[in-house]
């Protein structure tokens, strides 16, 4: 296991001495882990935008004039701009 | 007029060259760029944009770029329509849908189409987009005109203007308008 130095206020640090002595953990660092992991558990979306941050990290390398030259190339064809979002609209 | 409520397809059609509106997304978009007129959209319009960027892409490219291009392409597709300071609107909050024996509470965006559905016989997307539009021309009677491309749209332009309370002019009627080109 990993160390870290964490500050919190009073209040929450009396509380956890309560959680402690109340026998729900072992100790305070116990408390810490195991709310941490419940919540990390709890709630997967918070590592949801990883991927999210590294194509932005990618997308910051791309020029204004080669996104724009890629963009044309992608949309380019018979059907107009009105008819690709159309598209999405559930038409033609 | 000034103020513009803009369709997804205004913004694609400023990335397509080979589009009967370029000409005219791409004023309008240059003209957004340095502020001298201003556009609404709906928090939808940031969907449809990763969804034809997404699609467009995967139909062209897939079988050649084994790379991130592709979400690269959405993600910078995305900050152009956010580069052309457009606000966003999200008619936030849910609330309860006032038919008998419906019980159930449903975004106001939501809440907002169906209403519009009794007046207008269109598809989801373009019940939602008029729903934001009619909104917004409500929060902002400065709003002159809803901008589209969409041919079907443009051809009920009478009946749909009148409930959205503002005109439907295509791309190339708003540059007209407002003496862009």
């Amino acid at each position: 296991m990993e160390i870290i130095n964490v500050k919190v206020e009073k209040e929450v640090k009396e509380k956890l001495e309560r959680l402690v002595k109340r026998q729900a953990y072992k100790n305070k660092s116990e408390a810490v882990r195991k709310m941490l992991e419940e919540h990390f558990k709890e709630h997967p979306e918070l590592f949801a935008s990883d991927e999210l941050y590294v194509i932005v990290k990618e997308a910051d390398k791309m020029t204004n004039e080669e996104f724009e030259g890629l963009a044309a190339e992608v949309f380019k064809g018979p059907k107009t701009a009105a008819e690709l979002v159309g598209e999405g609209r559930g038409r033609f | 007029m000034r103020q513009f409520y803009m369709d997804t397809n205004v913004f694609i059609s400023s990335l397509k060259p080979d589009d009967p509106y370029h000409k005219e997304a791409k004023a309008i978009a240059r003209r957004l760029e340095d502020d001298e007129i201003q556009a609404e959209t709906s928090v939808l319009t940031l969907v449809e944009t990763a969804s034809v960027a997404s699609r467009l892409h995967h139909a062209k490219k897939h079988r050649k770029q084994e790379n991130n291009e592709r979400k690269v392409f959405i993600v910078k597709a995305l900050r152009r329509l956010a580069a052309l300071k457009t606000r966003f609107i999200n008619i936030a909050g849910d609330i309860p849908i006032a038919v008998k024996n419906i019980q159930t509470s449903l975004p106001s965006l939501f809440n907002e189409a169906i209403t519009l559905s009794l007046q207008a016989p269109l598809r989801t997307f373009d019940l939602m987009q008029l729903a934001a539009a009619g909104h917004a021309k409500q929060m902002n009677s400065e709003l002159g005109a809803f901008v589209t491309g969409d041919g079907e749209l443009l051809s009920k332009k009478q009946e749909l203007s009148k409930i959205i309370k503002m005109p439907i002019l295509s791309p190339k009627e708003y540059v007209e308008a407002l003496g862009l080109e």
